[in-house]
C-alpha cells in the first residue's frame, strides 16, 4: 500500500512532466519520503489511485506505468476539470498527494500464456499501458500482443513515441487509426472498432479494452460479434469517485462498487449488473 | 474490532424517578444527546441536552434520524495550509456521548451504517465515534400511522443488537443489556438500576406483527431482484421526485457523500465531506457530462434496489428499517411505503 491512513493523503513529488497532447500530460512522481513496504512500484496494472492537489481536492486516475519499473510512478491525465486543471499547473518539484492504490487489477496472473488483444480509445490507452509495459518487461509469460488504438484526431494520440516502439517489437502488431481524414495523415481513418478486420479469427485472445464510454460500447459489441467470448473481454470502467474505498457512493451501481469491486471487470461481470458500461 | 460486541442479553429495571435521576447525572458527566420537543414547531430532534427536564418522552419518533451524530451533515477530514501535506492535521476529534431514547428502527439504521463503515476499509471518522457512544433506546409498544418496521424486522422492539434497550412497563421500565459497552455502562450506572424483570420479546413482536404486517419484505426483495416490477412504476416515481434529497438526508441508513476543499472565511483551509444523495443528478454525473444513470426513472429504481435487495444480500438485513419519516417529508408526495406495497403486487 502506499498508504493506509485512509483520508490522509501522502505526499509525492513531480519528478518530471511531459506534455503528451494539448491537453495531456504524463506525470512522473515518487514518494517525499519512505518507510518499510510503501515503495512506488507496490501497485498492480489496472490500479488506481486518488490524486490529491490541497485546496482544488481530489480525482481518481489510473496508474499507467508498471510496477516492474521501480523508483518512481506515472499517471496519465487530460486536463478536464477542476482537479486535473489545477495539476495541469505543476511543475517538476512541486508537491501532488496520493492515496492507494485502490481497486482491483488485470488478471496479469491468470493471463500468463494467452495471446492478448488491447482495444484502447483516446486516454483510455493509459491504463493498458500498464499492462503493456508489464507485459514487455515479463515479455517470455505472454504470448503475441496485438494493440489496436483509436483517437480523435492526430493531435489526441498520446504516447505516440512508445506507439511507434511497440511497433517494432517482435510478436507485436500495433493499428493506429483517428476517427476523420485529416491533412498529413496518411494512416488509417474510422473509429477504433473500424480496425477490427485487422483482428479477424483472433478470437482466442483475451481482449483488453479501455476508453470513452461509448467506444468501450460499441468495441464490446464488435468483440462479441467476432466471437469473443463474454469472460474474455476485460475492460476497466471509469465513474464519479469520491473516495476511492466504497464509502462515498458516487461509483455504485448495480449492487457494485466500482471503486472496491472493479475497476477491473470482464464483460460477463457487467452484463450479470445489468447496468450501462 | 466490531463497533458493537453483542453479548447475552441481561435483564433488569429501572424506575421512572430512577431514570430522570440517571439523566440528570449523564448530563453533567457526559454529552448526553436526547430527544427535545420544539415548542414552536412541535417537532421533536435529537439535541444535546444539559437538564433531563429537558427530554421529552411523549413522541412517536424524531423528525431527523440521530445517524448525524456519527455522520454529520458536514464534518472536517482534516485542515491544512497552502500545497504542503505536512500541514495535515486531523480534523473533527469524536467525544464520549450518550444518545438516549432513539427509536428501534434507529437502532437498526446505525446497525447498517456500522456495517457499512466497517466492510472493507475501516471508516474511521465514523467509527470512532460509534466506539464512544453509548446507546439507550426507547422501544415502541406499537407502529405508528407511517411506519413500518414489523414489516422490515426492525421493531417496535429489539432481540438484540442495542447497547441498552428500555422497554416501558407500567410507570416504570425493563431493562436489557445486549452489548459489552452497554454492560459497562450499566455496571458503571448500577444504582439506578432494580431488579430483572421478566420481558417475552418474542411474543411482543408476535402480537405486532399480527397487527401492524403491511408487506413481506421477501417478496418485495425477489419481486426487484427478478426485476418483476411494472415500469410504469419508476416513471411515476420519476415525474414526481424533485430531486431535493430531503428522503435520502432524513433517512438512517443513506450514508453517500461528497468532498469538497475550501477555506474558512478567517483560518485555515480545509478538506470537509457533507452528505450528498442518489437523487442528486450529479452523484454519478462525471466531468465530460457522461452519466451513467441515464434517466431518473434509473436513478429512482436504484434506491429501492439498493436498500432492499442489495443491503439484504450484503448485510442480511434490510437497508429500510421502516422510519416512515421519507412518506412524511416528500415534496412531490411519494410515498415510499405505498410503492414497497405496489412492487410487492408486481407495480
Amino acid at each position: 500500500m502506499f498508504n493506509n491512513k485512509l483520508y490522509i493523503p501522502r505526499a509525492a513529488i513531480v519528478q518530471d512532466t511531459k506534455d503528451l497532447t494539448y491537453d495531456t500530460r504524463l506525470y512522473t512522481l515518487k514518494f517525499n519520503s519512505h518507510s518499510e513496504g510503501d515503495a512506488e512500484h507496490n501497485y498492480m496494472p489496472g490500479h488506481f489511485v486518488q490524486v490529491s492537489i490541497l485546496g482544488a481536492g481530489e480525482a481518481p486516475i489510473s496508474v499507467c506505468s508498471s510496477p516492474t519499473q521501480q523508483g518512481y510512478f506515472q499517471l496519465c491525465v487530460r486536463k478536464a476539470g477542476r482537479v486535473t486543471g489545477a495539476l495541469a499547473s505543476l511543475k517538476s518539484g512541486d508537491e501532488v498527494g496520493i492515496r492507494g492504490p485502490y481497486g482491483n487489477f488485470f488478471p496479469v496472473e491468470q493471463l500468463r500464456g494467452q495471446p492478448l488483444l488491447f482495444v484502447a480509445g483516446g486516454i483510455g490507452l493509459a491504463p493498458l499501458r500498464s499492462v503493456i509495459k508489464y507485459v514487455i518487461d515479463n515479455r517470455n509469460d505472454y504470448g503475441p500482443v496485438v494493440i489496436l488504438y483509436g483517437a480523435r484526431t492526430k493531435q489526441d494520440i498520446i504516447f505516440a513515441d512508445e506507439l511507434n516502439e511497440w511497433l517494432a517489437r517482435q510478436n507485436f502488431k500495433v493499428f493506429t487509426t483517428i476517427d476523420t481524414v485529416q491533412p498529413g495523415w496518411s494512416g488509417h481513418v474510422g473509429v477504433v472498432t473500424t480496425l477490427f478486420d485487422k483482428v479477424r479469427g483472433l478470437s482466442d485472445y483475451k481482449a483488453l479494452v479501455c476508453g470513452p464510454p461509448i467506444m468501450i460500447h460499441f468495441a464490446i459489441k464488435e468483440l462479441l460479434g467476432s466471437g469473443w467470448a463474454a469472460q474474455d473481454i476485460i475492460t476497466t470502467l471509469e465513474r464519479h469517485m469520491k473516495c476511492g474505498v466504497g464509502k462515498c457512493g458516487h461509483c455504485y451501481i448495480g449492487g457494485k462498487y466500482v471503486c472496491t469491486d472493479g475497476p477491473v471487470f470482464t464483460y460477463e461481470q457487467i452484463d450479470a449488473l445489468k447496468v450501462p458500461v | 474490532m466490531p463497533v458493537v460486541t453483542t453479548i447475552q442479553i441481561m435483564n433488569a429495571s429501572i424506575k421512572n424517578d430512577d431514570l430522570l435521576k440517571l439523566l440528570q447525572r449523564l448530563s453533567s458527566e457526559v454529552t448526553l444527546i436526547g430527544p427535545v420537543r420544539d415548542e414552536r414547531y412541535e417537532d421533536v430532534n435529537f439535541l444535546p441536552v444539559c437538564d433531563a427536564a429537558q427530554i421529552c418522552f411523549d413522541y412517536e419518533n424524531t423528525t431527523t434520524s440521530p445517524k448525524e451524530f456519527f455522520f454529520p451533515q458536514s464534518e472536517c477530514m482534516f485542515t491544512f495550509s497552502g500545497a504542503s501535506h505536512a500541514s495535515i492535521e486531523a480534523g473533527d476529534i469524536a467525544e464520549d456521548i450518550v444518545l438516549f431514547g432513539i427509536r428501534s428502527c434507529d437502532v437498526k439504521g446505525i446497525e447498517v451504517l456500522d456495517r457499512f463503515y466497517e466492510r472493507n476499509f475501516e471508516d474511521n471518522y465514523y467509527l470512532d465515534k460509534r466506539r464512544r457512544s453509548v446507546l439507550i433506546s426507547l422501544a415502541c409498544s406499537q407502529l405508528n400511522d407511517q411506519c413500518f418496521c414489523t414489516s422490515t424486522h426492525t421493531g417496535p422492539v429489539l432481540e438484540g443488537g442495542f447497547d441498552i434497550q428500555l422497554i416501558g412497563a407500567g410507570d416504570d421500565y425493563a431493562v436489557q443489556v445486549g452489548s459489552q459497552k452497554g454492560l459497562e455502562f450499566f455496571e458503571k450506572y448500577r444504582a439506578f438500576f432494580g431488579p430483572a424483570v421478566d420481558v417475552d420479546v418474542r411474543r411482543m413482536l408476535e402480537q405486532a406483527g399480527q397487527t401492524g404486517l403491511k408487506f413481506d419484505l421477501m417478496k418485495v426483495y425477489e419481486n426487484l431482484r427478478g426485476d418483476a416490477v411494472n415500469q410504469d412504476l419508476w416513471e411515476d416515481i420519476a415525474g414526481r421526485c424533485q430531486s431535493c434529497g430531503l428522503c435520502l438526508f432524513l433517512c438512517p441508513t443513506c450514508s453517500c457523500y461528497s468532498v469538497e476543499d475550501g477555506a474558512r472565511p478567517a483560518g485555515e483551509s480545509r478538506r470537509t465531506r457533507q452528505w450528498d444523495a442518489c437523487y442528486f443528478r450529479g452523484l454519478t454525473r462525471m466531468t465530460g457530462g457522461h452519466d451513467p444513470i441515464r434517466s431518473n426513472a434509473e436513478m429512482v429504481k436504484r434506491k429501492y434496489n439498493h436498500k432492499l435487495v442489495q443491503q439484504i444480500d450484503e448485510f442480511e438485513m434490510s437497508g429500510c428499517t421502516g422510519c416512515g419519516r421519507c412518506n412524511l417529508c416528500c415534496v412531490g408526495n411519494v410515498n415510499w411505503l405505498e410503492n414497497i406495497i405496489k412492487i410487492e403486487r408486481g407495480g
